[in-house]
């Protein structure tokens, strides 16, 4: 038998699972997951009478994200980043567990206290043909949250929808565009500029530039930094592409099935992969750096249905160096030091060793 | 060369509108050599599916598209061939990949049926000896339950599955040439990764004919062994991999790699970008459709369309390559 590679310092067992674990937890947090948990009853076949199971799009998740933090969350689809994603910005309710945002519990909060608190939580979705009223004109779209939340109206409303369209790089005369008018790239424009109309504390950005070409992506991306100094922004920056990620995010998440599994400081986490998985992901990334050196790692199969989980760490059917102990028992919280956590039985293993 | 197994010669392909005509593909020249992976390179709006769709000869299928230049595949002139002849080769010697592996297989039928259907356009074998060629197709893509998965439906399979199914549809006519467009866009990346072998494994034991059609360098990078770049319906530099990646000579090349954030070292504050958008392509600018966005663009830009210049190992379309002055 060999022993698990772990740092110094850090005795396993110290990491036991616990129902709510400290992820993490920032200094200044503006918002904070304690143990969130999401289920969705999900028909086994179609019809009304059909039998229903559950599946659990994210499992017992705790982080919390600093003012003024960029987060970026990773993984493949069904890893539960998007529902990770919109609980924390309170568009849908955990099934257990608290989300805390700006120091208050959101299922706690009434109605009007409620409604205030949106203000705060703004979200860019991926597709802006979809999320953009098609028959509305552009400057209407924006205009429309300062109507509501803040009442305006008149010459300052038109002042401040102009200053918005400036501030994301539109022209303001192009206000009377409507959406199918404009490229893919002005359209996400004119989503971060609604985002941003009401001065948010927290932007979910998911999948924001993901659709959009390479050299629209960079002017977009370069637009959401220059809006993160600005005006102050935590951003959720959800994506699948590793490299924008590393681009923008002060910190990240990786997620299989439901669970995060590693989060590190964004430079740790790509330079110093500790968890299986992330080895994998950034191993299939496509890299055109012709200086690239990079280790093989092609995982065999397919992620498990999130309906009929593997026992143990949900990881270890796909895992190159799974073992028995996978199998049986969840993996524990394994603090690395630096704000990086794995959740890993054999962190920072490249290879299954002869048991 | 005499090893070339499929030559693009000045192809054009436009939008017949009536009163106007729209270019979609305004110049494509390129070559693939036998057992050799291209790949074609752009973004959206390029003209890279368009050419590739049109090698397939199913751009023609409309009746509002022009197609002019000429593809000579193996010697054979593919624009010049009788419409049931181009059928025969179709699913024989060339075959296709699509982006959406779920629309391009038929959701009413089994796999199975769909996959006889394309092995019946090749051969005639008893049921038998089908099932079993059917099962040996799959598991040479990497499905080693084949038949759970022949029994299936196409909303049975999860999305990398039913592209290896679309995968295994086309080996199934051992075609010379595999024109794959976006074959893994819209899959995970460690999905991509395992498709990615496939394809590369395929070309080295079965010497088949890769043109990959894709917007990622980062594929291209990892697998061609040319890579191609359109922009604007033409395609404006063509090179090896290491080349193009190492010393791009187009500024349309190199803006596109520098605005690809780097997966190590320093991470820059702004990234480099392109200014504009990829123009439409009823409104392509004059001269070098690249100008209005290029940082060397000069006069003669705006005027004349730059003729290919031949670089080391590849080719260039532009006034001022980037090249000249790195060598």
């Amino acid at each position: 038998m060999t022993t698990p590679m772990v740092p110094a310092g850090h005795a396993k067992s110290a990491g036991r699972k616990a129902p709510s674990r400290p992820m993490t937890t920032a200094e200044d947090p503006i918002v904070t997951l304690h143990g969130v948990t999401k289920e969705f009853r999900v028909a086994q076949a179609p019809g009304p009478f059909a039998p229903r199971s559950t599946l659990r799009a994210v499992d017992d998740v705790a982080v919390s994200m600093a003012r003024g933090e960029t987060f970026g969350l990773v993984g493949e689809s069904g890893s539960g980043k998007s529902t990770l994603g919109r609980l924390a910005v309170g568009l849908t309710e955990p099934t257990s567990g608290e989300v805390e945002f700006d120091g208050r519990i959101l299922s706690q909060l009434r109605r009007p206290e409620l409604r205030r608190a949106r203000r705060d939580m703004q979200v860019v979705f991926q597709d802006p043909l979809g999320s953009l009223n098609p028959r509305m004109r552009i400057g209407e779209i924006i205009a429309e949250p300062l109507r509501v939340f803040e009442n305006l109206s008149g010459s300052s409303l038109q002042d401040r929808v102009d200053e918005l369209l400036r501030a994301v790089g539109l022209d303001p005369s192009r206000a009377h565009a409507r959406p199918r008018t404009l490229s893919g790239g002005q359209r996400q424009r004119v989503g971060i500029a609604r985002a941003i109309a009401l001065n948010p504390s927290l932007v979910l950005a998911d999948e924001a530039v993901s659709a959009l070409d390479v050299s629209v992506q960079a002017q977009i991306t370069n637009l959401l930094m220059d809006l993160r100094e600005r005006l102050g922004l935590s951003y959720l920056f959800i994506a699948h592409g590793l490299p924008i990620v590393r681009h923008v995010a002060h910190r990240v998440g990786v997620m299989y099935l439901g669970r995060l599994v590693e989060v590190a400081p964004t430079e740790t986490l790509f330079a110093n992969p500790q968890h299986p998985y992330t080895r994998a992901l950034l191993a299939a990334s496509p890299d055109p750096d012709p200086a690239a050196r990079r280790e093989r790692i092609v995982l065999q199969g397919e992620p498990p249905s999130p309906m009929n989980l593997p026992s143990g760490c949900r990881f270890r059917t796909r895992c190159p160096i799974a073992r028995e102990v996978c199998a049986a028992e969840a993996p524990p919280l394994v603090p690395l030091g630096g704000g990086h956590e794995v959740e890993c039985h054999f962190p920072g293993e490249r290879e299954k060793m002869a048991a | 060369m005499t090893d070339t197994l499929l030559r693009l010669n000045g192809v054009r392909v436009e939008l017949d509108r009536g009163s106007t005509t729209i270019p979609l593909v305004r110049e494509a020249t390129l070559e693939v050599g036998r057992g050799e992976i291209v790949c074609l390179v752009g973004e959206s709006g390029s003209g890279k599916s368009v050419t590739a769709r049109t090698i397939m000869g199913l751009t023609q299928l409309d009746a509002a598209m022009r197609v002019s230049g000429t593809a000579s595949f193996d010697g054979t002139d593919l624009f010049a061939l009788p419409p049931v002849q181009m059928r025969r080769l179709r699913g024989r010697e060339l075959a296709m990949v699509f982006q959406e592996p779920l629309s391009s297989l038929d959701p009413v039928f089994g796999v199975e049926f769909q996959l006889r259907e394309a092995l019946r356009r090749r051969e005639r074998l008893s049921r038998t000896a089908e099932r079993a060629r059917l099962r040996e197709c799959l598991a040479e893509v990497g499905i080693h339950d084949g038949d759970r998965v022949l029994r299936s439906h196409p909303h049975e399979l999860s999305g990398g599955m039913c592209q290896r199914v679309m995968i295994a549809m086309a080996l199934l006519a051992r075609p010379r040439l595999l024109i794959a467009d976006e074959p893994t866009t819209a899959l995970d990346v460690t999905i991509q990764a395992q498709i990615l072998e496939l394809i590369d494994r395929l070309r080295t034991e079965e010497g088949m004919a890769v043109l990959l059609v894709t917007h990622d360098m980062g594929v291209a990078a990892e697998l061609a062994d040319r890579i191609v770049v359109m922009y604007s319906g033409r395609v404006v530099e063509t090179a090896p991999p290491q080349e193009v990646l190492a010393h791009p000579a187009h500024p349309y090349t190199a803006g596109l790699l520098g605005s690809i954030p780097p997966m190590r070292g320093p991470r820059p504050q702004m990234l480099p970008t392109i200014g504009g958008s990829v123009p439409d392509p009823s409104r392509v600018p004059d001269g070098c459709a690249f100008h209005p966005r290029c940082p060397r663009a000069a006069a003669e830009c705006s005027e004349q369309s730059p003729a290919f210049v031949p670089l080391t190992g590849g080719a260039v379309a532009c006034w001022h390559p980037l090249v000249e002055e790195s060598v």
